[in-house]
């Protein structure tokens, strides 16, 4: 292009080469022809303004073309932002190869079709966003960064990836919020968000979109066939029969009836099988496998795997595991200055099999031992009967006429009468627990932490209740069983051990806090979610083995409870010590019916706005101004050619 | 021995012999200094009668009309025309323009000069050949009668370019140097840049019978140029580019007809008998013919 401007004035200049002729006189050329005085270069610069009005166009249509810039601050261009969905649903099979490659593909088309000027952002959404390439002009980059995008087996939240679009995109928006003077941190830049996802994304309400114009391209099958296993877990009765069970519930999201074979495994051997499973379209169904004599004998932590055979969309949601961990007796710590009646209920019947109990008086919480064993969670759970430590033990506990003082209990005064009106069935440690004709002379009225639910309600308020406190739970008795009065007699405040109630909860609160300890249970741990793994005391690091074999060495983090959050992969994994000897597992499963429902979404709602999707080709607009550029350079120099030609008029 | 310069150089013997019947002819009668062979409005002594007058005491009593005084019984005294010589001029352009063509132009302009001074020689006119580089105090030799033929050819055989200021000043020159009455020829191809006009201007203000021949060679006429071509002007080496085309020289042969009509149309007005002439047409047929259809000899 640099070599056009110098052609036409080599053109111009060079290319005549005349013959001089002596005439008798010029006069009369002279009156025929204009071009005159052409004695020297100067001259014919001065003279020649077309000369020079062509070469200013060629080089104006010249820089037109090569795009000249430089780095500035503010974009110019259209901006697009493109925002891939790599969740599990975005694995289903019924686009070839997967959803998420369609989904690449079509973002390969616009990142195709972007013109000089135009940048792009490049971001991969599951319920985590991840910036895969920043604002880039750079095609090539993008593609490469696009082709790096793999599939997860996480849920679908765009909101992450909204905001981080949004941030740039509106302005007045502060990085920080807590910052009253941090506003207006970014000029606004209106951006193209193009969303490619079958739409199985959480509902992202009170977000505007500002100077986002978003483009919802719709991924996905009309039709697609999909059986899920959405929720499986394993119910160990520790207290009664030592029964095991494995509870599944299987969904059919397909348009049409399906008849399913699954499997059941333990330890990778068959144990079960339930085939002709039918299932409704758009249905579910729920299933019981005993495990009790499969079971009874396992010492170890044993894998049970569920699978549904037949053939569908999604295979991710198609296996799910349960860990069985053998039960042990719960090391209890009863505190207490004397109560025949707690004591009896815990030493005997199945509760004394399922319980290793201590029984100590109040005066045992000043010593050293105690504190040794509190502060090492030596005990699986604390029962304080009318005392409360001075520091809140690494242990869940269960105080009986105390209200604790720990962070986020009030205290309150005694009341009287005490009318119990309602309790909270549904919770395990109430479960068939009525509290309705149990008398209770006189209770405190309870108010927990933040996320405290009440247990049992009287007319004043709550008098059973389970709060949280970090990573244990506190169950508060808001009336004693046993009292002194002043002058040391003891009396009974309720006849609640008098009622079946009275066993059957602490029944209850054993079976509770020792599935909550053991996790052998399995519910609703999906990918990307953090565990808490049980370390021993001995155990200042460990390994954790995922699924596909990759070892992670972890550190204890705080006292007995380490936290783990790389469960990406679905499966079982193994916590292990320095000496490979197996001291934890756990099963991450995808039982998102969000998920596994892989019917594609019309329309994408965020915030009050609807946008319909589109799975026709993206309308982009092409422009040819480059080529009438060319033309019209072309033409100039043909102008040239053929103007030289000629006699300067 | 030196021998004189030969008229045939310029002239053949055919068109001399047609020469000598011929005779320069003034539109206007005009009085010479000694008798010639011209009528002259003079009266004076010659064989025909022209007019009476009366008689006076003291008039030559051989010219008293005998027959008026036995019919009117008074003298009266016969007047006769007086035959008398013409002032004949031929300025010709002697600049370096006029070196070009094939014949050149000046070659062409001696041979008309030569010619026209040979017919005037021929009727014992004054003739006076003189070139536009002559200076105010350069005087040109006046010929007369037969004998001073090779005088005049010799003078007109030496004639050769040179440069002068324009044909304004050369033409004021000759005003100034020349006062006889007479006949002017004017020999030039008029390619001055500064202009023609005030030059006939000079020449008018002498009530002369003038007479321009505009001479210009083939290639002035039609040129025949091709390609790129870089002219350069004889006379002030001016330079103009050009790229030939038929264009091109259509509106060289526009602007030629322009310029010619221009310069007949100011000689019409101002009563100068204008004619063209390319040097491709023989001079004795510029003379036989188209001289003598504008009058100028008969």
């Amino acid at each position: 292009m640099a070599l056009v401007p110098i052609a036409i004035v080599l053109l111009y200049f060079l290319k005549l080469r005349r013959n001089p002729l002596e005439v008798p006189s010029t006069y009369l050329w002279k009156r025929t022809v204009e071009d005159m005085h052409v004695n020297s270069l100067w001259q014919r610069l001065r003279n020649n303004l077309l000369l020079f009005l062509q070469i200013l166009l060629i080089l104006f249509l010249i820089a037109t073309v090569l795009r000249p810039g430089c780095p500035g601050t503010e974009l110019e261009g259209n901006r697009f932002i493109l925002v891939v969905d790599n969740s599990a649903s975005m694995a289903a099979t019924d686009r070839d190869p997967s959803r998420l490659e369609m989904a690449k593909t079509k973002a390969h088309e616009v990142i195709e079709n972007m013109q000089p000027n135009d940048v792009a952002m490049l971001i991969a959404c599951s319920d985590q966003a991840s910036i895969v390439q920043s604002y880039t002009s750079d095609k090539e980059a993008l593609k490469s960064r696009l082709k790096q995008i793999k599939p997860t087996n996480r849920r679908s939240d765009i909101s992450q990836a909204l905001t981080a679009a949004a941030a740039l995109a509106n302005p007045g928006r502060t990085a920080d919020r807590e910052s009253e003077s941090d506003v207006q941190v970014a000029e606004p830049n209106p951006a193209e968000l193009y969303i490619f996802s079958d739409g199985r994304v959480q509902r992202i309400q009170q977000f505007s979109l500002g100077y986002l114009t978003p483009k919802y391209v719709q991924i996905g099958s009309p039709q697609p066939v999909n059986y899920a296993i959405i929720d499986f877990s394993l119910s160990v009765e520790r207290v009664t029969e030592q029964k095991c069970n494995a509870f599944a519930r299987i969904a059919n999201f397909s348009s049409t009836d399906a008849s399913l074979e699954l499997l059941l495994y333990v330890n990778d051997e068959l144990v079960d099988a339930r085939t002709n499973v039918e299932i409704r379209s758009n249905d579910f169904q729920s299933l019981v496998f005993d495990l009790t004599d499969v079971l009874r004998d396992a010492l170890t932590a044993t894998t049970v795997r569920l699978e549904i055979e037949t053939k569908d969309d999604l295979a991710a949601d198609n296996i799910a595991y349960a860990i069985y961990r053998a039960p042990r007796p719960l090391d209890v710590l009863l505190v207490t200055t004397g109560n025949p009646q707690l004591e009896s209920v815990l030493e005997t019947g199945n509760l004394n099999k399922a319980t290793n109990l201590t029984i100590e008086s109040p005066q045992h919480l000043k010593s050293r031992q105690y504190e040794i064993a509190a502060t090492q969670g030596q005990f699986d759970l604390i029962v304080f009967d009318r005392c409360e430590p001075q520091i809140a033990p690494e242990s869940n506990c269960i105080f009986v006429g105390q209200i604790p003082a720990f962070d986020g209990w009030k205290k309150s005064e005694l009341l009287a009468p005490v009318t119990i009106i309602d309790s909270a069935q549904v919770h395990p440690l109430m479960n068939n627990v009525l509290m309705n004709s149990v008398l209770v002379a006189e209770a405190y009225s309870l108010e927990g932490p933040y996320g405290t639910a009440s247990l049992c309600d009287a007319a004043f308020g709550s008098v059973i209740a389970i709060g949280p406190r970090n990573e244990f739970e506190d169950v508060v008795v808001g009336f004693s069983i046993v009292d002194e009065d002043d002058t040391g007699t003891v009396f009974q405040n309720t006849d609640w051990p008098k009622h079946t109630a009275f066993p059957l909860f602490w029944k209850n609160a054993i079976d509770y806090f020792a599935k909550r300890i053991s996790g052998s249970v399995v519910t609703g741990r999906q990918p990307g979610d953090q565990v808490s793994l049980y370390l021993p005391q001995s155990v200042e690091q460990a390994i954790v083995t995922t699924p596909d074999s990759t070892e992670i060495p972890i550190q204890k983090q705080k006292s007995s409870q380490t936290v783990f959050s790389r469960t990406e992969q679905l499966g079982v994994y193994k916590v292990s010590d320095d000496d490979e000897l197996t001291l934890q597992k756990f099963a991450i499963n995808l039982t998102d019916s969000n998920e596994s429902n892989l019917e594609v979404v019309e329309k994408l709602q965020i915030g009050h706005e609807e946008f319909t999707g589109t799975s026709n080709e993206i309308d982009v607009r092409k422009e040819y101004w480059q080529w009438f550029v060319i033309g019209a350079i072309i033409v100039l120099l043909i102008e040239w050619i053929v103007y030289n030609r000629r006699v300067f008029i | 021995m030196i021998s004189p310069p030969s008229p045939n150089a310029l002239l053949s013997p055919a068109l001399l012999a047609r020469l000598e019947q011929m005779e320069l002819v003034s539109r206007k009668i005009f009085r010479g200094q000694m008798k010639g062979e011209r009528r002259s409005r003079r009266k004076g002594q010659s064989v025909e009668f022209a007019d009476f007058r009366n008689y006076v005491p003291g008039d030559d009593l051989r010219f008293i009309d005998w027959n008026m005084y036995a019919r009117l019984d008074k003298l009266f005294l016969k007047l006769f025309l007086e035959e008398e010589d013409l002032h004949f001029y031929t300025l010709i352009d002697s600049s370096e323009s006029m070196n070009f063509g094939d014949p050149t132009k000046l070659h062409y302009a001696k041979q008309l000069a030569a010619a026209l001074g040979y017919i005037g020689l021929c009727r014992a006119d004054r003739v006076k050949i003189e070139t536009m580089d002559q200076t105010l105090r350069q005087r040109s030799p006046v010929f007369r009668g037969r004998k001073s033929l090779w005088q005049m050819m010799s003078l007109v055989n030496e004639i050769e370019t040179k440069p002068f200021e324009n044909l304004e000043s050369a033409a004021k020159n000759f005003a100034l140097r020349n006062s006889g009455k007479g006949i002017l020829v004017l020999i030039s191809d008029l390619m001055d840049k500064s202009g023609y006009e005030n030059a006939l201007r000079y020449l008018l203000t002498k009530d002369w019978d003038i007479y321009l021949i505009h001479v210009l060679s083939e290639a002035e006429l039609e040129p025949d140029l091709q390609g790129d071509i870089r002219l350069i002007d004889s006379e002030d080496q001016d330079a103009t580019e050009i790229t030939v085309s038929p264009r091109l020289i259509q509106r060289y042969k526009d602007t030629l007809n322009q310029f010619v009509s221009s310069a007949k149309q100011f000689c019409t007005r101002r009563g100068i008998a204008y004619t063209l002439s390319s040097t491709a047409r023989p001079v004795d047929d510029l003379i036989l013919r188209y001289l003598r259809q504008i009058g100028l000899v008969k």
